[in-house]
């Protein structure tokens, strides 16, 4: 209840007392208000002291000056108020109209209909106005199994439509509109065109299945949608005179996500870590996947976490949900932001370059620097030249030929000489560390919201045309000069296997650069494969994944494999699938038959033998599957990675003095994870 | 559930892509709606909590207006009052003024007075000397006047026992068979002298 004294203003000085003064009391009910669909209707009482009559009130709300539009005896009032009976008319009630938004409304009163005093201002809340539709001609049910023209009428309170459209399972079709129909008019005289409300479709409606939905387009530009209450369920029409069957259900693909449970609060009580991670490559790329789920986590640990990339920052929406910042090398060092730790993702020169800004302008706490390639066989790919060359070859002339995109040979290794601390994907890489910095194992992880063990879709994959003996594999990764041949191989395959009568399915996601590798394999080969391209996010790759019955690795031991941990590899076993991969990086820490299908090579023929193989004999299948799903669940963890990893950015002394060449290298005893000469030999 | 009839043809690998794709968009679109009504619901509530929140703050204006226009009321008050204590003020700073003034020549007679007091106080001083000198000496007469009236109440006593003793004497026998002896010797006392 308020209490306004009308008399009191901003009176002149010296001023008069009030004599006895009128106060207003006053009541607006239901409080906040909300007008559902613009419709306000508005309910109080108000009384003024010391005067015997009741005072006429008014409501100022969206440009409008409402009168009541009825008083209403309140006998609660007056028993509360100890009023008289000649005010027992004190209740009111507005209604109106009122445009979509957030108003201020004021009550007003007056006791002579002349000088009106504000009483109390509130808001109002009016909800957008929704349309009235009316679908005619229908049986009581509802339900429309009939192939014709559906009509009805339909209108908005407030505004002029101009386009209709009916909708259900996968069609849309338009209405004629604007037919006459007085008695909506009669129902609804306040909205415009209702005297022309009527529609009809433009043509008999198709085969489809679903709720019917409307949609109307206004002229001011809007689209408002509103459901029916009616099914459609239509088996024949002009075109299908036979019936078609629908399946009972949607054929999806989902969840995209699952929900786990919340981490734990950060024990670390140490202070939180500024924490910059280099990367080479935009967010699509794969050595992306492992730098997002470090820096993801270790946000969620309390560390304010940037991923800065050379271009592309854009590219970071590639990873929904993200709790660290983006941005790009350029930002960075414009930047005067200070680093407690600067972790280079590997030594390629745009990242190295990048780093040692940092650090020379006094900008970096602790540098690391992350190995997880052999960048030197991968730079000798690239140029498709040995080492020896490549380091012979005048500077100017090798540095135009590493750019920023691979690793400088010298520089390179002094960088990692001058670093604080070094990670490595695995213990492989360590012999590649020059003597001084404190090197770390640190294995990926799958983000296990996402990738998780998954049934196969079965109603998916028969919705697609697959028969059930099909075999379908998965691939995801750009293909470029290192793993062309590997990736040829796996395709080569597919063929092979199709060709012997297996129907194999190529599943394919990524880019392919370079020259085509499938020379001699197409045309044969294309249609086998089912390349989807890049995929725009990253959390939508295991609903495809599922797809597959088994993962395939392709490649064999030697000088690009044996120093790479193939980022795609957790997120293979994270689905629970029968993982093929050869004896090299993880397949040499892994059980064969158990953990994983592990070859000599995984090229055409060990993929066509191994396919046979698991592909007769489900229990093996299974064996594997689950074998995948607990290799993952013990080994890859995001979290634990993550934990790991602060550990070793607080481990690691600053400003390290590199130590002269011959040194011994040091090993850290801390490891990300358990560390592979613990994990069982390879069958 | 129906079975498509696909072939291997590029056309249905083109369809297969298609709708595993359509899927994918139809599932992100899903997601997005999804999180859309977590928002939509989050915001909602905002919202009517932020319109709680504009009421109350609305009333509290109010009242705080109201408020005020109280205070406004005292602090006209509190002008007229300190419109009346300026004049007063002003009033008691001429009277400040010319008592200062007075005050200036009230000090030169002070002065006056306090070399007067002094010179008082000296003489004062001198005739309490003279004072306790003469107080001395009235002492000493005191002890004198009290010594002789001692000698003297010694000698009346005396005179009082000597006429005691004389009316004895010459209520006497032998003092009246002597007194013709007395007037002899009288008698030629006067004639011995000349």
């Amino acid at each position: 209840m308020d209490r306004l004294d009308p008399l009191a203003g901003p009176g002149a000085f010296p001023r008069a007392p009030p004599m006895t003064p009128i106060v207003f009391l006053s009541e607006v009910e239901g409080l906040p208000l909300i007008a559902p669909q613009g419709r306000l209707a508005v309910g109080g009482w108000c009384l003024a002291s010391n005067h015997p009559a009741v005072p006429a009130v008014r409501l100022q709300v969206a440009g409008q000056t409402l009168a009541p539009v009825s008083r209403r005896a309140r006998p609660d009032v007056l028993t509360a108020h100890c009023a008289g009976l000649a005010v027992l008319e004190c209740g009111f009630v507005f209604a109106a109209d009122l445009p979509a938004g957030v108003h201020l409304a004021g009550l007003e009163a007056s006791l002579d209909d002349q000088d009106w005093h504000p009483v109390r201002r509130f808001t109002v809340r009016s909800t957008p106005a929704v349309l009235h539709v009316e679908i005619e001609g229908i049986p009581a049910d509802r339900r429309v199994y009939e192939s014709r023209r559906l009509a009805g009428w339909i209108v908005h309170p407030q505004e002029k439509l101009e386009e209709i459209w009916l909708s259900y399972g996968n069609q849309r079709l338009r209405c004629d509109w604007g037919l006459a129909r007085e008695d909506v008019a009669a129902l609804l005289p306040g909205a415009p065109d209702a005297a022309h409300s009527g529609f009809i479709t433009e043509r008999n409606l198709p085969v489809g299945r679903g709720p019917l939905r409307i949609k109307a387009r206004t002229r001011s530009g809007d689209s408002y949608f509103a459901a029916t209450g009616t099914m459609v369920d239509i088996e024949r029409d002009e075109t299908h005179p036979a019936p078609v069957d629908w399946p009972a259900h949607r054929a999806g693909l989902g969840p995209a996500c699952r929900s786990l449970p919340p981490a734990p609060p950060p024990a670390d009580p140490a202070p939180p870590l500024k924490i910059l991670f280099l990367l080479h490559a935009d967010f699509t790329s794969s050595r992306a996947v492992q730098v997002v789920n470090l820096a993801d986590e270790c946000a969620a640990l309390g560390h304010h976490c940037t991923v800065a990339v050379p271009k592309s920052v854009e590219t970071s929406t590639y990873f929904s949900g993200r709790r660290f910042a983006s941005a790009s090398h350029e930002t960075v060092l414009r930047s005067e932001e200070k680093f407690d730790v600067v972790h280079a993702w590997t030594t390629r020169e745009c990242v190295r370059r990048c780093a040692v800004a940092l650090r020379e302008a006094g900008r970096v706490g602790r540098l690391l620097v992350h190995l997880e390639d052999n960048e030197q066989r991968i730079l000798e790919i690239a140029l498709g030249r040995p080492l020896i060359e490549i380091e012979g070859l005048p500077p100017a002339e090798l540095e135009a030929l590493v750019g920023g995109e691979h690793s400088h040979p010298q520089r390179g290794r002094e960088f990692l000489a001058g670093a604080d601390g070094v990670t490595v994907i695995l213990d492989t890489l360590r012999s590649l560390v020059p003597p001084g910095p404190a090197v770390h194992t640190l294995w990926p992880a799958a983000d296990e919201r996402y990738f998780f063990p998954r049934p196969p879709p079965v109603d998916f994959r028969r919705a697609l045309g697959w028969e059930d003996r099909r075999i379908v594999l998965f691939y995801h990764g750009d293909v470029h000069a290192a793993n062309r041949a590997e990736v040829r191989e796996l395709y080569a395959a597919v063929l092979a296997l199709n060709r012997a009568d297996w129907p194999c399915t190529l599943l394919r996601l990524g880019r392919d650069s370079g020259d085509d590798y499938l020379d001699g394999l197409r045309p044969e080969i294309d249609r086998h494969i089912l390349n989807l391209g890049h995929v725009g996010r990253h959390q939508y790759i295991p609903l495809l994944m599922q797809l597959a019955d088994y993962f395939v690795q392709p490649g064999w031991p030697g000088g690009f494999n044996d120093y790479r941990f193939p980022a795609k590899l957790p997120e293979f076993f994270a689905l629970g699938r029968p993982v093929i991969l050869p004896r090299s990086n993880l397949g040499c820490r892994l059980e064969h038959g158990t953990d994983a299908w592990v070859l000599e090579r995984v090229d055409c023929s060990g993929i066509v033998e191994a396919v046979c193989v698991l592909h007769g004999n489900p229990e093996l299948r299974l064996r594997l599957a689950e074998g995948a799903a607990a290799f993952a669940r013990t080994h890859f963890s995001r979290r634990r990675s993550a934990a790991a990893l602060c550990s070793i950015y607080r481990s690691v002394p600053a400003g390290r003095v590199p130590a002269p060449r011959g040194s011994e290298t040091q090993v850290s005893e801390i490891s990300a994870l358990p560390s592979p000469e613990n994990q069982p030999s390879a069958g | 559930m129906a079975q498509v009839s696909l072939n291997n043809d590029p056309a249905s690998g083109e369809l297969r892509r298609q709708f595993i794709l359509t899927q994918i968009e139809l599932q992100e679109a899903e997601d997005a709606r999804d999180e859309l009504k977590s928002q939509l619901a989050g915001r909602e509530r905002l919202l009517a909590e932020l319109q709680a929140t504009a009421d109350q703050a609305l009333r509290d204006f109010d009242e705080l207006q109201e408020a005020h226009r109280g205070r406004s009321d005292q602090r006209d008050a509190l002008q007229q009052q300190l419109h009346v204590t300026g004049q007063a003020f002003e009033e008691a700073r001429s009277e400040s003024i010319r008592l200062n003034a007075a005050l200036g020549l009230t000090a030169v007679r002070e002065r006056e007075l306090r070399a007067q007091i002094i010179g008082l106080e000296e003489q004062l001083k001198q005739q309490a000397a003279q004072m306790r000198e003469i107080e001395q000496q009235g002492a000493e007469k005191d002890r004198n006047l009290r010594e002789v009236q001692a000698g003297a109440r010694d000698l009346l006593a005396r005179i009082d026992v000597l006429e005691a003793e004389a009316r004895v004497m010459k209520t006497s026998w032998s003092w009246r068979w002597t007194g013709w002896i007395r007037s002899l010797d009288r008698g030629l006392s006067r004639v011995r002298r000349p």
